[in-house]
């Protein structure tokens, strides 16, 4: 009996991967990222946060989802730039994967 | 002697322990995350709402005009005073907000008023003196909602407020 129960307990393990909900609960997608960043702006150009870069232009407001991109996916963050036109500077952020902004700066040094 | 499991029996555990995990996933697990209803039991039990919405659904006639994008709004708090900054919104409306100050915090008070009353009556979802906060709601009835600053300090206090989602912009309120 203690092998059948254990046997029954192994089975529906099996299936545990496949319908474990929200398995990747906390881990951010890269058009998450761009999205963070996208909110971020707007924020940063409202006071300061203790980055490299400051408190942002007015400028930086505009900036679109298409003025954004990932740089690069690491283990633990990914690098999203984001082009301002205007000003003609690009400023790069470093997210965590569970969504937490740890760096902005003026060059992609991370 | 070791007490074995024949072969026969094994099988027979497989097999049960494999349907009730494609019971499962079927009256269980695919309407609360796909939104997958095919035996109707996800409906009746009301796990089909927990799936996130998607883009096929039809939209709400009775939709305001709000934003899949943020809409970013700045609000001065003058020293000594309390600014409200409302919203309209039909019930089940939803709106998700982040608002930061520039610095000192506020006393703040999110809170619905049912359309048309005249009783004053209205609802707090949250009170508190913070620099920021963010999250959603889902209005419980329709009717104007937002926030109540009171700036207790003696200089302003601008506030950044950053909301989407489906609401008509009412303004602010001095």
């Amino acid at each position: 009996m203690k092998r059948l129960l254990s046997v029954l307990a192994l089975c529906s393990t099996i299936f545990c991967s496949n319908v474990a909900a929200h398995s990747d609960h906390g881990v951010i997608s890269g058009q998450a990222a761009i999205n963070i960043v996208s909110k971020s702006l707007p924020q940063m150009t409202f006071k300061e946060f203790g980055f490299e870069v400051g408190k942002l232009g007015a400028s930086w407001k505009l900036l679109t989802s298409s003025d954004m991109s990932v740089v690069s996916v690491e283990d633990s963050f990914y690098i999203v730039s984001a082009n301002n036109t205007e000003t003609e500077s690009t400023i790069y952020f470093q997210i965590a994967n569970n969504g937490q902004v740890m760096d902005v700066t003026h060059k992609n040094n991370f | 002697m070791q007490h074995t499991v024949s072969t026969k029996t094994l099988l027979k555990a497989s097999a049960s322990a494999t349907l009730v995990a494609i019971v499962a996933l079927i009256t269980f697990i695919l309407p609360a995350e796909y939104n997958i209803d095919p035996t109707g039991i996800g409906q009746e039990l009301g796990l089909t709402v927990l799936a996130a919405a998607s883009a096929t659904e039809t939209p709400n006639e009775s939709a305001q005009a709000g934003s899949d994008e943020y809409q970013v709004i700045e609000v001065i708090v003058p020293a000594g005073q309390g600014v409200e900054y409302k919203f309209n919104l039909q019930q089940y409306d939803k709106m998700t907000y982040e608002w930061l100050t520039d610095g000192p915090s506020l006393y703040f008070d999110l809170h619905g008023e049912p359309q048309g009353d005249t009783t004053g009556y209205f609802e707090s979802y949250a009170i508190a003196t913070l620099s920021g906060m963010k999250g959603s709601f889902t209005a419980p009835f329709a009717g104007s909602h937002g926030w109540y600053w009171k700036n207790k300090s003696d200089k302003p206090i601008a506030v950044q407020l950053m909301v989407k989602g489906q609401y008509e912009v009412i303004g602010l309120k001095q």
